[in-house]
């Protein structure tokens, strides 16, 4: 008996403190919610600022690296996403129907002003051993071409868009030399 | 019954009625606010005709489904209306609610007040981490700027969209394009009345399996997690498995939900959109049992997609260190809801689109999404702009030379083609490239 008593005692106790925790429960909205309090942020995953400056450090070492062998693919970690290094053992003599195709497509989103998709396209085409691709990628990532282009929002890469240039020069684009010196030239 | 087992129970009768109590009074707190995707509750029913027979006043009859604003609910179902009210088909809920003023007076239920023009709701998949990072970002900048907004968390399938639209509870949305563009169902609704404000940077679209599971095409009949339903995930895959002419089977639950079934072999494969922005997807498969599939680009996903790249970096437990994972960007889009040309809400979209795209740089700093770098505010989209959007990008830009314009025609020209840009457009296209280039140095 005292042990049901105790039991019973529990239970009251434990309904007493749901109802005063109810009591003062916060009142909240989840359908309706203020922009940055409310809402669950996620621990950032790519590009916080402690990232940025890595990636800054990075991209230096990278760069003095490509000083070093001018034939270096880019740093990896780019500004867009999705995106990785172009292989750097490519045949460049003779670009297949699908590197084009891509580089095509790479095209008309640059004339679109996606930028970001034509990066990709051309990227791809470039892998697929579309020499040409490596330069409009260089134009893609030029921020000279870019305010030409129209662009709002989206920043160049000055030294991607050199990179792109050097490695279409050297796959035997002799229109990459005029770009290269004009980015020397607004060094 | 020993002393422990009964004072076990009793814990657990403690235990039950709180989270009983708990339960209905967490209903109670969420019940008014609703939910973006189509509501199945009672609230939301039509009353029976037997009971308005009996109850409705003379000239009255009631509201067949909950109105919002800003996410309030200002009308609850069944609230009287005047019956003898005219209702114009043609105008949006808030062109209705802001009628002449001889029909508000006549009204049972007062009409809101009128929002400020620079205040506004903004939808976003609450299950999509990165669409909710952009949304909070997005407010944030907007409300340096001047304006007053706050985020809807709902779905963003076009079902949703509607329901949204419906219940005027958002004025903008963060959304999936590719099922808008690629459901001619969804774009013949859609098309006029939800254009596009900027188009935001794509997310890549991974499909994790087991590694048995070689190719997307074993995916077909089989069961896969698609997120959870309305979402942008379940969307997207819904709309690429489609366009692929891969028809899977979909299970609509959240990603760590699915990721746990396809652990235990209940799901064959799981797609993930927003996978940069979920640690449950970094963390997952450290057994080595699964990997990615590689969605290859093909020309028949060249409307809407562009091509994307995994690599171990990336996702250092589904891909091994040498590989890479080609599959394909989801496009997202902020569009304006229920904005077509020449309505009420067109011109107060107008108002926040200024806002927006002249406080743009708030967002490019370090503390905020990644992701707005890589926007371009004047890309263009296989769907329609806001009008004004298109007219201050128009007046931001500096005037093109003709050789721009010339590659854009070719560009234009050779996308407009049947199957889109060719091998033999590449050439064409990049000599188009090159002039304008060579024109400007």
């Amino acid at each position: 008996m005292p042990f049901l008593l105790k039991s019973v005692t529990g239970l009251f106790t434990g309904v007493a403190l749901g109802a005063v925790s109810l009591a003062y429960w916060p009142q909240v909205q989840p359908a309706t919610v203020a922009a940055r309090p409310v809402v669950e942020q996620p621990q950032p995953v790519a590009r916080s600022a402690p990232d940025a400056l890595e990636k800054s450090a990075l991209d230096k070492l990278a760069l003095a690296l490509r000083d070093a062998q001018p034939n270096a693919a880019p740093a990896a970690d780019g500004p867009t996403r999705g995106l990785a290094l172009t292989a750097t053992n490519v045949d460049f003599s003779a670009p297949s129907d699908d590197a084009r195709r891509l580089r095509a497509q790479g095209l008309v989103a640059l004339a679109g002003g996606d930028v970001a998709a034509a990066r990709a396209f051309l990227e791809r085409a470039a892998d697929a051993g579309d020499a040409r691709a490596l330069l409009v990628l260089g134009d893609a990532y030029d921020p000279g071409t870019l305010t030409r282009l129209g662009a709002i929002g989206v920043k160049g890469d000055e030294s991607r868009a050199r990179d792109y240039y050097q490695r279409a020069n050297d796959a035997g684009l002799a229109a990459a030399r005029q770009r290269i010196a004009a980015t020397e030239i607004l060094q | 019954m020993p002393l422990t087992q009964r004072r076990r129970c009793a814990c657990l009768v403690a235990a039950a009625a709180i989270a009983t109590a708990a339960t209905t009074a967490a209903v109670a707190q969420t019940a008014p606010t609703g939910d973006a995707a189509p509501t199945t509750s009672a609230a939301a029913q039509p009353a029976p005709a037997s009971d308005d027979a009996q109850t409705t006043p003379p000239g009255m009859e009631r509201y067949d489904h909950p109105v919002y604003r800003d996410g309030r609910l200002i009308l609850w179902h069944g609230a009287w209306r005047d019956r003898v009210k005219p209702k114009d088909q043609g105008q949006s809920p808030k062109d209705q609610a802001q009628g002449p003023k001889d029909q508000r007076q006549t009204a049972a239920v007062p009409a809101p007040a009128k929002p400020s023009p620079n205040s506004f709701v903004l939808l976003a998949d609450p299950s999509d981490a990165c669409a909710t990072r952009l949304a909070a970002d997005f407010v944030a900048a907007m409300q340096a700027g001047g304006a007053s907004g706050k985020i809807l968390a709902g779905g963003v399938s076009a079902a949703a969209l509607g329901a949204a639209v419906e219940g005027d509870r958002a004025d903008l949305a963060i959304a999936p394009l590719d099922a808008l563009v690629a459901d001619p169902q969804a774009s013949a609704v859609w098309r006029e009345r939800a254009p596009f404000i900027a188009k935001l940077s794509g997310e890549p679209i991974e499909i994790i399996a087991a590694r048995d599971v070689a190719d997307l095409r074993q995916l077909a009949g089989r069961e896969v997690g698609f997120g959870p339903a309305d979402s942008a995930d379940a969307t997207s895959a819904a709309a690429l498995f489609n366009a692929l002419g891969v028809a899977p089977r979909p299970a609509y639950e959240p990603l760590a939900d699915a990721l746990n079934d396809l652990a235990a072999g209940r799901l064959a494969a799981v797609v993930a959109v927003d996978g940069r922005c979920a640690p449950t997807l970094a963390q997952f498969g450290a057994d080595r049992r699964f990997h990615e599939l590689a969605v290859r680009w093909t020309p028949a996903l060249r409307s809407v997609y562009a091509p994307a790249r995994l690599t171990a970096k990336d996702r250092p437990n589904l891909i091994d260190a040498a590989e890479r994972i080609d599959t394909v960007a989801a496009p997202r889009a902020l569009i304006a809801l229920d904005a077509a040309p020449g309505s009420s809400r067109a011109q107060a979209a107008a108002a926040l689109t200024k806002t927006f795209f002249a406080g743009f740089d708030r967002l490019l700093v370090p503390d905020k999404d990644g992701a707005w770098r890589d926007v371009n505010l004047a890309a263009e989209a296989p769907w329609p702009r806001l009008r004004a959007a298109q007219e201050w990008i128009d007046a931001a830009r500096p005037a093109s030379d003709p050789s721009l314009q010339t590659f854009r025609a070719v560009a234009h020209d050779a996308a407009s083609a049947d199957g889109g840009p060719a091998a033999q457009d590449s050439d064409r296209l990049y000599d188009s490239l090159m002039q304008w280039r060579g024109a400007g140095q």
